[in-house]
């Protein structure tokens, strides 16, 4: 008597252990509406599965793209497994091409999904699912004005779009005006912003004055360069000078150069200078005026 | 080629002064180079300073350096002209003596006469100085008497106005510079002028200085030759004259300070005698950089010292002295081109 | 540093100017093919282009494949099926999935309309695999497109022609696994319309 006992408690103590373990595993299969299809359409399931962490599905069970059967064909398998909280997601995308002569039951094939779990295999059915397809035309031919069995006509194509080229014209049109803006501005070609046009000035002067007008070409960069500083420009004042337009400190040699040639000439008696000297500095001065440099 | 020889050796010998100068008087780099220009224009000088930044020293400093006689009056409400000429006293057997005062004491070997707080000093002063100052000889004793090497130094206080006397016009005008004396700003300067015992005694510190590097019986002539040696062009004639009619007419060369009718801004332009001096000065800077030619950053250099107290402004404007006089330079600086 | 960016400003505007001439270019050639294809649809009045020149015209093989179907429609609509059929293959895996999808539904067209000739004449034999053909064309065209209605009605039309029957599917629903052309067997029945 009192062994019995035990067992049954034992037997009772076992079954309570079990009962409170998860159960192996847990299938939803998520469908949608059971009606209304036509042929050609498409039919999405979807399979929850739940597992417990040791148990792993074998994934040569889930059914294989391609055709299930004569009217079915599997177009997207898609499994999604998380093997931390054994939650695996199976999405499969059906395509019906069944043609109904009236509103007609069918049925997607039911399979079965085997898992493994040490060693051991186990399968879990996933069950048919039936739904109703519905025909897209009536039961008697129909015909056209010309006698011929109707049919829909030819697909026509849409003509080529346009749109996107325009907007890149558009686009690449703008920025070539503007760049092209920009750099007549920088090259001083607009009347009315002469500061941007002194060294172009300078230039056209020094190219026109007779060989012997050594101080009119002193001059005429010394106004460009007054003109630029905004104020009379002598050499001890270079390092303002540099401070206002700080491109130009890349040829301060030969500003300097420059001014020491000019102090001569025009304050020391100096007669004779190269004009050339004269036209390669204005031609510095005219690449740094247009941000060549 | 010989003159050239001599003024290399003379500037030689001025920068080793200016040297020894800005070893005695720290932190005064500018006011030190105006005066080595003032002594080689052989021109008067006015300083201008707060108390006890180093005008008197620096004046002892410079007369020390060029050796010769040295002679110093305290300007005093009650100093009369004739104190400075002569004064009187009853010697040890009780008769009345008359001596030569301070002027005329070391007849033509006098190389400085400084006047201190020349502003405290009565207009009747003022005036017996501009004689001095202009002809560098004064009537006493029924003859005349030569000081050819006098050069005047004077000082004046800025920071006190009352029981002054404003110096007339004329009187600014004869000096060939107002040079204006600050508190140094660095602070390794300030730091030596506090701590370093050198500076404690100001006669020992003086005698430092080597009394025969710029004899003062030489300065005319040297002077002399700097100012024929050094060549001028047209096209610096042209920017003296621009700048002396700038100076006049601001309007004119479209200067424009803020709040300010330009057309009526001066009372009075540059003298001729100012730009004399001017010119002056800007040849002897252009021999101390060792050059031939006077260009105009020779003449930037020295403009503001030798031009600041020629300009007269309108008395509407005169409170605001102090800042339009030296705006006004800057703006004629920046209005007229060299070439 | 400023020089680089200046020749990068140079760089920039000749690369716009490039890019300006280049997209005018496409646009004019997209116009040119746009009327070829309005005027294959019969939809634009055919000013510029005469019927001889449209039949000759062939569109280079790199040529839109829009342009090939519109060609290919106007092929098979004037009766030139051999020139039509070959329009239709050479469409065969380009172009967007769209057009692929509209190809293959021509393509189907094609043979569904070659069957019904066939069977008017009473020909049906040679019926058979074209509308055998047919539905594949409209299998693959539903398959690139499940929306496509049209494909949708004409595969309808073209199984009602040529019905299949599921031997075994009301049996044994298992064995539907096994290959479909094992299967069904094709029977043709052709309804001829309500007396």
């Amino acid at each position: 008597m009192n062994r019995h006992l035990t067992l049954l408690l034992v037997c009772a103590w076992l079954t309570a252990c079990s009962s409170q373990l998860p159960p192996p595993l847990t299938l939803d299969l998520q469908t949608p509406r059971p009606f209304g299809y036509v042929i050609g359409d498409e039919i999405h399931h979807r399979l929850r599965i739940q597992t417990r962490k040791d148990v792993k599905l074998v994934q040569t069970s889930v059914p294989a793209k391609g055709s299930v059967n004569r009217w079915l064909e599997l177009n997207r398998v898609d499994v999604q497994s998380d093997a931390d909280s054994g939650h695996t997601v199976i999405d499969l995308t059906y395509q019906v091409f069944y043609a109904p002569n009236e509103v007609k039951m069918l049925n997607i094939p039911s399979f079965a999904l085997t898992f493994t779990q040490a060693g051991k295999t186990l399968e879990h059915p996933v069950p048919a699912w039936p739904f109703t397809l519905s025909p897209l035309k009536e039961l008697a031919v129909r015909k056209d004005d010309n006698g011929q069995h109707y049919i829909r006509p030819d697909a026509q194509p849409a003509l080529l779009p346009t749109q996107t080229h325009w907007l890149t014209l558009q686009a690449s049109l703008a920025l070539a005006t503007g760049i092209g803006g920009y750099l007549v501005y920088r090259y001083g070609y607009f009347p009315l912003l002469p500061k941007r046009r002194l060294f172009k000035q300078a230039m056209s002067q020094l190219k026109r004055l007779p060989d012997e007008a050594t101080e009119q070409a002193l001059a005429v960069l010394h106004h460009a360069f007054n003109t630029l500083n905004g104020q009379p420009l002598f050499k001890h004042t270079l390092a303002e000078f540099y401070q206002r337009q700080p491109h130009y400190r890349v040829i301060t040699q030969d500003i300097e150069r420059f001014f020491d040639l000019s102090n001569r000439v025009l304050f020391g008696g100096q007669n004779h200078i190269e004009r050339a000297t004269l036209i390669a500095l204005c031609q510095q001065c005219r690449d740094i005026e247009c941000g060549k440099r | 080629m010989n003159t050239h020889h001599q003024l290399g050796d003379w500037r030689d010998n001025a920068l080793n002064f200016e040297r020894q100068i800005n070893r005695t008087v720290i932190g005064q780099y500018d006011a030190v180079r105006h005066l080595l220009i003032a002594v080689f224009a052989r021109g008067h000088a006015l300083l201008e300073g707060q108390v006890g930044v180093g005008k008197t020293t620096l004046l002892r400093a410079v007369a020390q350096g060029l050796g010769g006689d040295y002679q110093r009056i305290e300007g005093t409400i009650d100093l009369m002209p004739s104190d400075l000429i002569y004064y009187t006293y009853l010697n040890s057997e009780g008769r009345p003596c008359v001596d030569p005062g301070p002027l005329l004491k070391q007849g033509d070997k006098l190389s400085i006469f400084f006047f201190n707080e020349i502003n405290r000093a009565r207009p009747q002063v003022h005036s017996l100085l501009l004689r001095v100052m202009a002809e560098r000889s004064v009537s006493a004793f029924n003859r005349d008497y030569l000081m050819p090497h006098v050069q005047v130094f004077a000082d004046r206080n800025r920071v006190e106005r009352e029981e002054t006397f404003e110096l007339p016009a004329a009187a600014r005008d004869r000096f060939m510079m107002e040079i204006s004396i600050d508190t140094p700003t660095e602070n390794a300067v300030l730091d030596a002028l506090m701590f370093d015992p050198r500076f404690h005694d100001v006669d020992q510190l003086i005698s430092t200085i080597a009394t025969d590097i710029v004899p003062y019986y030489r300065l005319n002539d040297i002077a002399a030759t700097i100012q024929t040696s050094i060549q001028t062009r047209p096209t610096l004639h042209k920017y003296a004259l621009d700048l002396w009619q700038a100076s006049r007419q601001p309007a004119d060369y479209g200067i424009r300070l803020s709040d300010v009718d330009m057309t009526r801004v001066l009372q009075a332009g540059a003298s001729p005698r100012g730009m004399s001096f001017f010119l002056r000065a800007a040849k002897v800077r252009a021999w101390l950089e060792g050059r031939d030619m006077l260009l105009p950053e020779d003449m930037h250099a020295v403009f503001q010292v030798t031009m600041a107290h020629r300009l007269f402004l309108n008395p509407i404007y005169a409170y605001r002295k102090e800042d339009l006089i030296p705006a006004l330079m800057d703006g004629i600086l920046q209005a007229v081109a060299a070439p | 540093m400023r020089a680089l960016r200046h020749k990068l400003i140079w760089a920039a505007l000749l690369a716009s100017v490039l890019l300006a001439t280049s997209q005018a270019w496409t646009i004019y050639r997209i116009h040119h093919h746009n009327t070829l294809i309005e005027a294959w649809l019969g939809h634009a009045a055919q000013r510029d282009i005469d019927h001889d020149d449209l039949r000759s015209i062939t569109p280079q093989t790199d040529a839109p494949p829009e342009l090939h179907l519109a060609q290919a429609i106007y092929l098979k609509q004037h009766q030139f099926h051999d020139q039509a059929l070959a329009a239709l293959s050479r469409l065969v895996g380009q172009g967007n999935s769209r057009l692929q999808s509209q190809s293959r539904y021509n393509l189907g067209n094609f043979y569904l309309s070659q069957a019904m000739t066939e069977i008017d004449q009473g020909r049906i034999n040679q019926a058979l695999p074209l509308l055998t053909l047919a539905k594949q064309a409209y299998r693959q065209a539903l398959r690139l497109d499940t929306g496509f209605w049209d494909a949708k009605y004409n595969l309808e039309v073209a199984m009602a022609l040529l019905p299949e029957f599921d031997r075994i599917s009301q049996e044994k629903p298992d064995d539907d696994a096994s290959k479909p052309s094992q299967l069904w067997t094709t029977l043709p029945g052709f309804p001829r319309g309500l007396p």
